[in-house]
């Protein structure tokens, strides 16, 4: 199997990878992915002293001074605030931090660029979400879905050409991610993996469904079209929508698995 | 909201972590019990022990979400939750009734390690701005800042 030409960088805090068969991707491009993520970082982050959401949450100037990628970014949260009832949000804790929303924006603007650039078939991974475009050099991508606990172990392998794949969960850093509506840390799951057309969308409601637990949050995005869920509660079992099936190589289990069989009786 | 459900399945579920419990209380407290069994539930639910969790099918009260009035039935068997169904559903999305179907434990035989799979990457939670905060926090502490 020829090997991918990947390109690592670490921005945002986290490592991220572009990825293309051969001959890979242009090298201006690239080099123009890495420097717009960079920006997004200087300006968005809320870490940065002299980003423009530091600067709002000192105050320093108001919101409708923000540039219009902010104003933009801020716009998308509250939206996704209304869609998820209030699972999402921009503002916890009272300050200001669009994060959990920017990820997913910055790898879909990179995904574009490439694009622009000319390029058919792509994987862009920030951190472990993760948009591919076009195919491997031997067919669909295939991307795997971390064991929650053994982080050198895949339980699912997603096949497609064209997707995207956002995993949140509470395994990494202890119980990070926190309930809007409560504040407290959302802790019934141990990861929420989330499939669908657009990584922005993929990454908020695999966040929005780790606070909402496998239940609502598999039938939330029962009820969008085009989105499939995967959940692993603390008992390390999986619950998924009916259709995320349909993306799963029979590799983990060579087709044997529980969760094979249970599907074909439905 | 559906929530109440998730949060109370969720504290049945989750009875033997008491500390976990501690931490959810709040919303558990504000989400009084949502889900009792249906007339026409089957078995009598009877106690299973060790498990928070009567066998039978149960019925959680009608909620509305942003996408209309939804109400969810779970069968229990065995001490845990079996599957979970919306048998009330808006109706342009009548065929989405069906929510999920358990996977089982996950068995060695649906692990397989990253290297052997031939992939070209892992989705996975690695940071989210809190995580990247506490990490930030605790690097500038120990740099001194």
């Amino acid at each position: 199997m020829a090997e991918l030409r990947r390109v690592t960088e670490e921005v945002m805090g986290m490592p991220i990878t572009l990825a293309a068969p051969e001959p890979g991707l242009p090298a201006e491009a690239v080099a123009d992915a890495f420097s717009d993520l960079r920006w997004v970082d200087r300006t968005f982050s809320p870490f940065i002293p002299e980003s423009v959401v530091s600067l709002i949450n000192r105050g320093e100037i108001r919101v409708q001074e923000a540039p219009a990628e902010v104003l933009e970014v801020l716009d998308l949260c509250a939206r996704f605030e209304r869609l998820t009832n209030g699972c999402f949000s921009a503002c916890i804790g009272g300050r200001l931090d669009p994060s959990g929303l920017v990820k997913g924006w910055a790898i879909d603007r990179v995904c574009s660029r490439l694009e622009r650039s000319g390029a058919a078939s792509y994987m862009v991974d920030a951190g472990g979400d993760i948009a591919v475009r076009g195919g491997d050099m031997d067919g669909p991508w295939r991307v795997g879905v971390r064991h929650p606990l053994e982080k050198d172990k895949v339980v699912r392998v997603v096949e497609a050409n064209d997707l995207a794949v956002a995993t949140s969960g509470t395994y990494e850093k202890g119980d990070h991610i926190l309930d809007p509506r409560t504040g407290l840390a959302a802790t019934t799951l141990l990861s929420f993996t989330v499939i669908g057309p657009d990584i922005l969308q993929a990454d908020v409601f695999a966040t929005s469904a780790c606070v909402m637990g496998w239940e609502e949050g598999l039938l939330f995005l029962d009820n969008l079209p085009g989105y499939e869920g995967y959940a692993i509660d603390h008992h390390l079992v999986g619950h998924f929508t009916r259709g995320f099936a349909r993306y799963c190589t029979a590799t983990c289990g060579e087709g044997q698995s529980p969760a094979a069989s249970s599907l074909a009786r439905v | 909201m559906v929530v109440t459900i998730a949060a109370v399945l969720w504290m049945l579920t989750f009875k033997p972590h008491p500390q976990a419990q501690v931490q959810n209380q709040p919303v558990a407290q504000v989400t009084a019990p949502a889900v009792s069994p249906s007339p026409g539930s089957s078995p009598a639910p009877t106690p299973t022990p060790g498990s928070g969790l009567r066998d039978g099918t149960y019925t959680g009260s009608a909620v509305t979400m942003f996408f209309g009035t939804v109400q969810v039935q779970i069968v229990v068997a065995g001490g845990r939750i079996k599957s979970a169904t919306g048998i009330q559903m808006p109706s342009d999305r009548a065929e989405s009734a069906y929510i999920s179907q358990q996977a089982g434990p996950l068995l060695e035989s649906e692990v397989i390690s990253a290297q052997s799979a031939k992939i070209s990457g892992v989705s996975g939670a690695t940071y989210t701005s809190a995580a990247y905060q506490q990490s930030l926090q605790k690097a500038s502490a120990e740099a001194g800042g």
